[in-house]
């Protein structure tokens, strides 16, 4: 009886650690909250993302010459997997893999085939960036976000 | 008929028989016959007792010294009033006006018992004569007649107090900022307007700035323009009477009377019979005081604060007197030797006149040379760009070519639209026709009233009240001129150079649509007419001035994003304007390191104003896209048509694009 009592315990055991070993994921979506900078190496871009906690992100973009350009939208993660879609609906060019490496910094790799990396920093995006991006044409609130291509 | 048959025969003996031809404008026979077809043409318009006389070198020297006796048996048996250089001085820039012959320019007066073809055939069998023209007559780009102003009722547009400026009348303005009311025209369109009201966040002007209006003159007084006059300070704080800045012209303080045929002497003059008002009107649209709480608002005439762009009254009309080839090339010189970076021209010969470039240039040679000389690299008056610019009312006899001078391809020629965005019923358009922009449609008459559908502006209170309302391609020219002055202002604050050439393919493109509109048919029920709208499909030029999108370019063009590896067609809008896909592009061009850095292998092509192009390799590189601005051949020698304009286009070649252009 006393055998049959701790083959039990011991059967308990096996599985409350196997239920331990079935946690689902750490959800990274937290991590992702904040401002975000991005300086690619191969060409002429200065990028400034806010993933923000209600799920909508602020996108200020230099693209060569000319003011940051201003776009907004929704985002998601799914396991490791960051995706979203632009205020007009357009979709995003991509999926991305997030990796951390620490907490003020992020990878994204394109899941697009391009295998893409960009790295952003932590970084609290300048006034004048948000300044100079919504200082477009006024005309209606609509168009200060029109994509400009 | 038989006599004015042998005077051209005599005067084509003799110019063949001149010897000097190095720099005479008639240096070829195909130019020379053009030319000698044009003295006997007799629908010329020209000055009587006029006549201008291209010497050679000897002559001229000896002219110029002061010794007429050099000359008197060329004019032997005619009553000769006055022979003086065409061009008075030119301060600035004498080796530039020798090198254009302009110094080897006279002008001839007589009495008009002689006729000019009489006195042509005298003077050009002489040797010492390489050339002679007439003294071609202009007219000004509108039919002059101001309607004064009054008050809307109901109001026109209550929404115009967003400009942002005081002016007690920017409700009436549609060609700023157009709301669409129907108060102003039964078919009024939103947007149809010059898209300034954005840009003025950005820039209204700059002082150093300056405009030469050659026109009627700019009444320098009038409430609304006497603080944005261009002001010669060693003549105003001068003696009268005297030449203070040894410019060559005596109390020129805010520009400079050059009629010959005129009343004051030098002194810019609005008293005379037959003035309209027009000099005024134009100089208005351009930069009329911003914010001083009366009358309208202007495109660069500052924030109220003194930091308008300035005016300088380059006078070459005179009441009913037209300016001729001399007054006109003097204007040019004036122009550049004291400070003007733009030269506003809403005037030009009918579109009928000048078959092509050629027949213009071979015989109004002095005018284009003085143009040139304006023009010229030499002769930059502001930091932001290399060489001054030229800009040009297209015309108003509905005829499907611009008129010159405007049609050259240095020149800028602007079409005009209504409230409508629509073209005007009488704006020229088609070849040598670059831009459009607002100049009013007096027939879009909205219950019986001609006034609210044209342009209000500036005008002489002698002549029709201080504000009046004009139309016509006259009334379009200074838009340009004025969203041109506002770019110069801003990229001056931003301390940019541009070349010339790039500042005109930057404002040639900052253009809205217009093409998508051109269909069916326009119609006038009050005078029971219609357009027929399709004429004008792709032919107003580039598009529909836009001053955001200029201030825009100026700031700098985002590079285009394609992906890497695939077949990307991509819009060309941002770089050619709204109406990209109805320009005709004449080439794209790289050099090796671009082809290397973006693996290029199949050169890239357009099509419907889509870039279409592969990039097998990541990186960013730049090609350069020309199209021609204004129809679908280039002017130049026998052509009649646009002008080439050249893009650097940044590509950017990544493994992800967006529909939209966003980076994700």
């Amino acid at each position: 009886m006393r055998r049959l009592f701790y083959i039990m315990m011991l059967a308990l055991a096996v599985v409350a650690t196997a239920c331990k070993k079935e946690k689902a994921p750490e959800d990274i979506t937290p991590k992702l909250y904040g401002e975000w900078h991005c300086e690619p190496d191969s060409f002429s871009a200065d990028v400034y993302v806010a993933f923000n906690a209600d799920g909508s992100f602020d996108l200020y973009q230099l693209i060569g010459e000319g003011r940051y350009r201003y776009y907004a939208g929704s985002w998601y993660v799914k396991g490791k997997t960051l995706s979203g879609i632009y205020a007009d609906e357009s979709a995003w060019g991509s999926d991305y893999t997030v990796a951390l490496p620490d907490v003020d910094t992020i990878t994204l790799t394109a899941t697009n085939g391009s295998e893409e990396v960009m790295t952003y920093r932590r970084c609290e995006i300048p006034a004048s960036v948000k300044e100079e991006s919504t200082t477009m044409r006024s005309s209606t609130d609509a168009e200060m976000q029109r994509p400009w291509f | 008929m038989k006599h004015r048959l042998l005077i051209i025969l005599l005067a084509i003996a003799a110019v063949g028989c001149v010897k000097d031809r190095t720099t005479s404008p008639v240096e070829t026979p195909q130019s020379e016959a053009v030319r000698l077809k044009h003295i006997g043409d007799l629908t010329a318009n020209y000055r009587e007792g006029s006549l201008l006389i291209y010497f050679d070198e000897d002559t001229t020297d000896a002219l110029r010294e002061g010794n007429d006796d050099a000359v008197s048996h060329i004019f032997d048996g005619v009553a000769l009033n006055s022979l003086e250089p065409a061009i008075r001085h030119t301060p600035k820039n004498e080796a530039l006006a020798r090198e254009l012959g302009l110094h080897r320019w006279f002008v001839a007066q007589f009495d008009s018992l002689h006729s000019v073809d009489d006195v042509i055939a005298l003077v050009a069998p002489h040797a010492e004569v390489c050339a002679v023209e007439y003294n071609t007559l202009s007219s000004l780009a509108s039919d002059c007649v101001a309607t004064p102003y009054h008050a809307a009722t109901p109001t026109a547009q209550p929404l115009a107090s967003e400009l942002g400026f005081n002016d007690s009348m920017n409700e009436l303005q549609w060609n700023l900022y157009n709301t669409g009311s129907q108060v102003i025209a039964r078919t009024a369109r939103e947007g149809a307007d010059v898209g300034v009201k954005d840009a003025w966040r950005l820039t209204a002007g700059s002082p150093d700035v300056i405009v030469a209006v050659c026109d009627a003159p700019i009444k320098y007084t009038h409430p609304d323009l006497k603080d944005a006059m261009w002001t010669n300070a060693a003549e105003l704080n001068g003696a009268e009477g005297i030449d203070d800045d040894g410019n060559g012209f005596v109390d020129d303080i805010h520009g400079y009377n050059f009629c010959s045929e005129g009343y004051s002497n030098g002194a810019i003059n609005w008293l005379v019979d037959g003035e309209s008002g027009h000099g005024t009107h134009v100089a208005g649209i351009i930069a009329a005081t911003n914010n001083n709480s009366i009358g309208v608002s202007s495109i660069a005439g500052g924030s109220g604060s003194g930091d308008g762009v300035r005016l300088m009254s380059c006078q070459i009309f005179e009441g009913s007197v037209s300016a001729g080839n001399r007054e006109i090339a003097e204007a040019f010189t004036y122009a550049a030797d004291n400070g003007a970076c733009i030269a506003q021209c809403s005037y030009g010969y009918d579109a009928s006149f000048y078959a092509n470039d050629n027949a213009y240039i071979n015989a109004s040679t002095l005018e284009y040379r003085a143009i040139k000389y304006f023009i010229a690299p030499e002769n930059a008056n502001h930091p932001a760009l290399d060489a001054n610019i030229a800009i040009f009312a297209a015309g108003n006899e509905a005829a499907s070519n611009s008129d010159y001078p405007g049609a050259l391809p240095i020149c800028i020629s602007v079409t005009a639209f209504g409230p409508d965005f629509l073209p005007g019923f009488y704006t020229n358009y088609g070849r040598g026709c670059n831009i459009a922009a607002p100049g009013g449609d007096k027939l879009q008459a909205q219950d019986g009233r001609y006034d609210y559908a044209q342009i209000l502006s500036t005008c002489i209170s002698e002549v029709a009240g201080d504000y009046a309302w004009m139309s016509g391609t006259s009334m379009a020219c200074p838009h340009v001129s004025g969203v041109a002055a506002l770019g110069i202002s801003y990229a001056g604050k931003l301390g940019k150079r541009f070349t010339a050439d790039e500042f005109k393919a930057m404002l040639i493109t900052s253009v809205n649509d217009i093409n998508s509109l051109l269909t069916g048919t326009k119609e006038y029920p009050s005078d029971g007419v219609s357009l027929d709208l399709k004429s004008y499909y792709k032919r107003m030029g580039t598009g529909a001035i836009d001053a955001w999108r200029l201030m825009m370019q100026i700031e700098g063009t985002p590079s285009i994003m394609v992906r890497q590896g695939e077949q990307s067609m991509v819009s060309l809008d941002e770089y050619f304007g709204e109406s990209s896909e109805d320009l005709t592009y004449l080439d794209i061009t790289y050099d090796d390191d671009a082809k290397a850095v973006l693996g290029i292998t199949t050169k890239p092509k357009i099509k419907d104003g889509m870039l279409n192009i592969k990039c097998n390799n990541l990186g960013s590189a730049k090609v350069r896209i020309s199209a021609i601005a204004g129809g679908g051949q280039l002017g130049g020698g026998n052509n009649i048509g646009g002008t080439e304009i050249v893009k650097e286009v940044s590509i950017i070649s990544r493994g992800v694009t967006t529909t939209n252009g966003g980076w994700f």
